[in-house]
């Protein structure tokens, strides 16, 4: 078996499963639990000044009968007095010691205070501390939270009064109500911080009720914008943990990977995406604690099945994938296939491509009504994806390589070759006027870029 | 010996066992049976539906809680929608050309439609709330003969056209067989009740206990109206099988049998000990159940061919099994013996023995000299309707054996007369979902026949 322990930015645990600062870590009684199922690590409910909750604090989003998709809360931060949870933290260390105990801390905008806080929850023993720098509700509007997240300058000022007094590891954790995540994180860096955390909860209005017309959730009758958490926003959290990581100026700086994490693929996406940790919330609200057992059985099996000895070799070994748009090869192609013996006839397929593609999948046996399969026009179809993704049956439509026809070609490439002098490669010189030029004989006689069938005039050889 | 007899079980025990077999489905079960749905492209439970009820789209709005719309979409297109999702071979129609079905299994579509339509059900306002209403009246008239399936959805369909309409029926109750001859266990009669009413809602009037040709006759009708459409049904008795001595107390047409369990408490229905039923078709099936839930020992079907043959569907055969009803293939009932009182106390039968196989490929049964006699205190022939061709003769139709002789969909040899449902259908589509979509069309031709000839 592979060895799954971690190491985020000097913080130790025996597993990359955390349990992400929130209600499920929000008392000993409760850490207890999480650590007797096998999380490696918690970052504690944040800790600060005293709150006072609302009843109804969550919302839940449901999408075709499936229970929450994505959560939606405006809880604050630990409503339990500082004294209790650190008092707390410390037993939690003391009877857990090869477990990750990070504290999570949130205080006013004040050296002094900051520092008070820092020094005190020291005295705890715990491992790390994480700033919460990303709260987009409550904590915001008393300049807390993402008030803070969302200005880089604070962000590095706040990290460096932490860091003056601090003797254990700083994770800085990140707000995506931003427009680019990369300039938190660099400013945390700048700040000193020992590492960062992605993402915090995203700016949301979950929904209505549509009988009262009032929020959900609703308190009293009234609302306000939440944060956003739960397996939606995990496409979101792994774009902005793998900018984080790709990003040459924050190479090295440790990240533990936070947003919708669920399941054993979700945290190896985080960590190959640049993670060394993955914290996890909304998933423990739906399923409790035990769903530990099956993180770690998945990704010890996959570890095992991959040949890989330890966990650690996972972390950002995507990241090198993750190009830009200019430098993708325009005229590799992909053609749709339906395996007609697994086709069950849906029609899905045909609906969509004539809905928003070419229109190029018919019934392969007319119109029977039951036994029928679909069939692709390989010569119309551009290769898009889209029948595959909606195809309810697994495997059954898949993307076939095509022989090259055309040597590899990128738009940066081609922009250098006709392209307007003066204009960046991204940018584009290339206009409509210019286009045909180079390019048309690469079009279909429908107008679809489709190398394979197009009239390539004169083929540049291969 | 002699007698029949109720009281074999508690009363309380016998509605329990014969109230509606499958229970609703709650709101959150319905939408998780919805969310499983593809919404097909084309989709072949559509195709198979025979009155092709939007099935996509009422799943649809199942899933997102919009129970009124998905009503509407279904009684749009069939406004005997609560019957048909009690009473539908699903698992010949739309189930089994559900795309699913072949693998996780099928969408239950029939119980996703009680689920939509009961949110009308029972309401004296259900067909204007989904949206059905008649028309601007049109001053044209048309007599219905038969309430029936085919004859409910015709009255409808004219009514929206705004055309006036009577309906005719020989029972006191509109309905047909979806009244008195579906056993309770599949629908309760209120459903058929409730639909009936619907009809009158929409303007229709009843005469019933009037049947056509006796107290009402053809030529009146045509005199009075400007279309007829002949709704009559199969018939009513069953067909006769040469059986001697079937005028014997204790032997039954089982359709008679069936319309008591309808008209009275059931525990109030005489049954035997041991009774036998003749025919292996849905009739017998139903027949044969309600024996059993009645409280007879020992009920038992007999049938001249085999379990292959047989034109009940797999799972009513099923559930005659779990009642312990027992059948006899290859048997063939020829004499009805009697005791002294002249009540029936057993049946003669001859074995059968397949032989070569005949045009169709079916061995061809013979009936041998070996006699097998079984005892019984109560048989029930459900060996299939007798139709009635008097009736078309009395409106002056041609009459091809024992059916109207059809000109073109819906049309008979006078242009004045429609004719459709069981009276013109057979085999399979013998069948509420089939009659329902040929009244609803027959009323189309109607209209259409009217404008021709305003
Ligand atoms: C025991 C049994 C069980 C069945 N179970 C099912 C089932 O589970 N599912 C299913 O889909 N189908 C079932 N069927 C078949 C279904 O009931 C019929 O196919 C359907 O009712 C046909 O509708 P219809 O309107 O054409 O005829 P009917 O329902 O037979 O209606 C004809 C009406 O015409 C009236 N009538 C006839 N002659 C005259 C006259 N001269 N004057 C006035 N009125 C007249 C009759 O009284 C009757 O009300 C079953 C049938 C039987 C016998
Ligand atoms: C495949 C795809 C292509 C899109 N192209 C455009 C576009 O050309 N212009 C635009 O303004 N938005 C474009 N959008 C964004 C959509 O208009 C829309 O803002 C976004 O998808 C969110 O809405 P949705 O969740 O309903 O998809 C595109 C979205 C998709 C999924
Ligand atoms: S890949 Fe795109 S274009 Fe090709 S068949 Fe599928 S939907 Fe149509
Ligand atoms: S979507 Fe898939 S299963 Fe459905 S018709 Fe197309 S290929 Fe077949
Ligand atoms: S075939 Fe099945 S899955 Fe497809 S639309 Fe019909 S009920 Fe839904």
């Amino acid at each position: 078996m592979a060895d799954l322990s971690t190491d985020t930015a000097g913080i130790q645990s025996p597993n990359p499963f955390w349990i992400a600062s929130g209600p499920p870590g929000n008392s000993l009684r409760q850490v207890r639990l999480a650590f007797e199922a096998g999380w490696g690590g918690v970052v504690w409910k944040t800790v600060g000044g005293p709150v006072i909750d609302t009843a109804m604090r969550y919302g839940g989003l449901d999408v075709y009968g499936r229970k929450l998709v994505g959560l939606n809360n405006i809880e604050l931060i630990s409503d339990r007095p500082i004294e209790v949870n650190f008092a707390e933290i410390a037993q939690a260390k003391e009877e857990f010691p090869d477990r990750a105990v990070v504290v999570s801390l949130m205080v006013e905008t004040e050296r002094q205070a900051w520092h008070e806080v820092v020094k005190r929850a020291e005295q705890t023993g715990c491992d790390g501390f994480e700033l919460n720098f990303g709260c987009p509700h409550g904590m915001s509007e008393r300049n807390m939270g993402a008030a803070v997240g969302q200005v880089p300058e604070y962000i590095e000022m706040i990290t460096g009064w932490v860091k003056e007094v601090a003797t254990i590891p700083v994770l800085v954790k990140l707000t995506p109500n931003i427009t680019n995540i990369e300039s938190g994180a660099l400013a945390a860096k700048a700040g000193g911080a020992d590492g960062v955390s992605a993402i915090n909860t995203i700016n949301s209005i979950v929904g209505l009720d549509l009988d009262t017309w009032e929020t959900r959730p609703s308190v009293n009758g009234k609302g306000s914008h939440g944060g956003y958490a739960g397996p939606a926003v995990k496409p979101i959290a792994l774009h902005m943990v793998s900018s984080i990581a790709h990003n040459p100026e924050l190479a090295g700086l440790p990240i533990s990977g936070i947003g919708g994490a669920h399941t054993w693929q979700d945290v190896a996406e985080f960590m190959l995406l640049g993670a060394s940790t993955v914290q996890v919330c909304t998933a423990i609200m739906h399923h409790g604690f035990r769903l530990v057992g099956e993180l770690e059985t998945g990704l010890s099996n996959y570890l095992d099945s991959k040949g890989l000895a330890s966990v650690r070799d996972l972390v950002g070994g995507s990241v090198e994938r993750i190009s830009s748009f200019g430098d993708l090869d325009l005229n590799w192609q992909v053609r749709a296939k339906v395996d007609p013996d697994s086709c069950i006839g849906c029609g899905k397929c045909i609906e969509v491509c004539r809905d928003n593609q070419v229109d190029c999948i018919d019934w392969e046996n007319g119109t029977v009504n039951i036994g029928r399969v679909a069939k692709v026009d390989q010569h119309e179809c551009i290769g898009c994806d889209l029948c595959s993704i909606v195809c309810p049956v697994t495997d059954c439509i898949t993307m076939e390589e095509q022989p090259r026809v055309l040597q590899e070609l990128n738009w940066n490439g081609l922009n250098a070759k006709v392209g307007v002098p003066g204009f960046s490669d991204e940018t584009s010189g290339i206009t409509w006027e210019r286009f045909p030029a180079e390019v048309a004989p690469l079009v279909d006689s429908h107008g679809f870029h489709n190398p394979s069938t197009a009239d390539t005039g004169e083929p540049e050889p291969v | 010996m002699g007698d029949l007899f109720t009281g074999l079980r508690p009363a309380a025990q016998i509605d329990a066992d014969l109230a509606e077999r499958l229970p609703a489905y709650t709101r959150n079960e319905a939408i998780v049976e919805a969310s499983n749905c593809l919404y097909c492209f084309d989709a072949p439970c559509m195709v198979a539906c025979p009155t092709s009820i939007d099935i996509p789209g009422f799943i649809k709005l199942i899933q997102t809680d919009d129970r009124l719309g998905s009503a509407q979409r279904i009684l749009e297109q069939n406004i005997l929608g609560s019957s048909c999702a009690r009473v539908c071979a699903v698992e010949e129609l739309c189930e089994q050309a559900c795309v699913l079905a072949p693998h996780e299994g099928p969408i239950k579509i029939g119980r996703l439609q009680r689920y939509a339509t009961d949110e009308v059900y029972r309401d004296p306002n259900g067909f204007a709330r989904a949206g059905l209403v008649s028309g601007a009246p049109t001053g044209r008239s048309v007599a219905v003969v038969g309430g029936g399936p085919a004859g409910l959805a015709s009255a409808a369909e004219l009514r929206i056209a705004g055309h006036d309409v009577t309906i005719f029926d020989r029972q006191p109750e509109l309905g047909g067989l979806a009244m008195y001859g579906i056993i309770p266990l599949r629908e309760p009669s209120e459903v058929a009740q409730w639909e009936a009413s619907q009809v009158i809602a929409l303007g229709a009037t009843a005469k019933v206990g009037c049947e056509v040709g006796v107290d009402v006759s053809g030529e009146e009708l045509l005199e009075q109206f400007d279309a007829v459409f002949l709704a009559n049904g199969a018939g009513r008795r069953v067909s006769s099988i040469s059986l001697v001595g079937a005028e014997a107390d204790g032997v039954e047409d089982a359709l008679e049998f069936i319309e008591e369990i309808r008209v009275q408490r059931p525990s109030d229905v005489p049954v035997g000990r041991n009774v036998v039923i003749v025919g292996a078709g849905n009739t017998a099936m139903d027949a044969a159940t309600i024996a059993a839930r009645l409280g007879a020992d020992v009920v038992t079907c007999v049938y001249r061919r085999t379990q292959g043959e047989m034109t009940g569907y797999p799972d009513e055969y099923e559930h005659c099994l779990k009642d312990g009803v027992r059948f006899r293939w290859l048997t063939q009932p020829v004499r009805v013996l009697t005791d002294d009182t002249g009540h029936v106390s057993g049946l003669e039968c001859r074995v059968v023995v397949l032989g070569e196989p005949d045009i169709d490929g079916r061995p061809r049964p013979t009936v041998t000299d070996d006699v097998v006699v079984i005892d019984c205190d109560h048989v029930l022939l459900a060996t299939g309707q007798l139709r009635e061709p008097g009736l078309y003769e009395r409106f002056g139709l041609d009459v091809e054996w024992d059916r109207p002789k059809m000109t073109g969909p819906f049309h008979t040899s006078d242009p004045r007369v429609f004719a459709g449902g069981d009276a013109v259908l057979s085999g399979k589509e013998l069948s509420v979902v089939d009659a329902v979509a040929q009244g609803r069309d027959a009323a189309r031709a109607i209209d259409a026949y009217l404008e021709d000839h305003a």
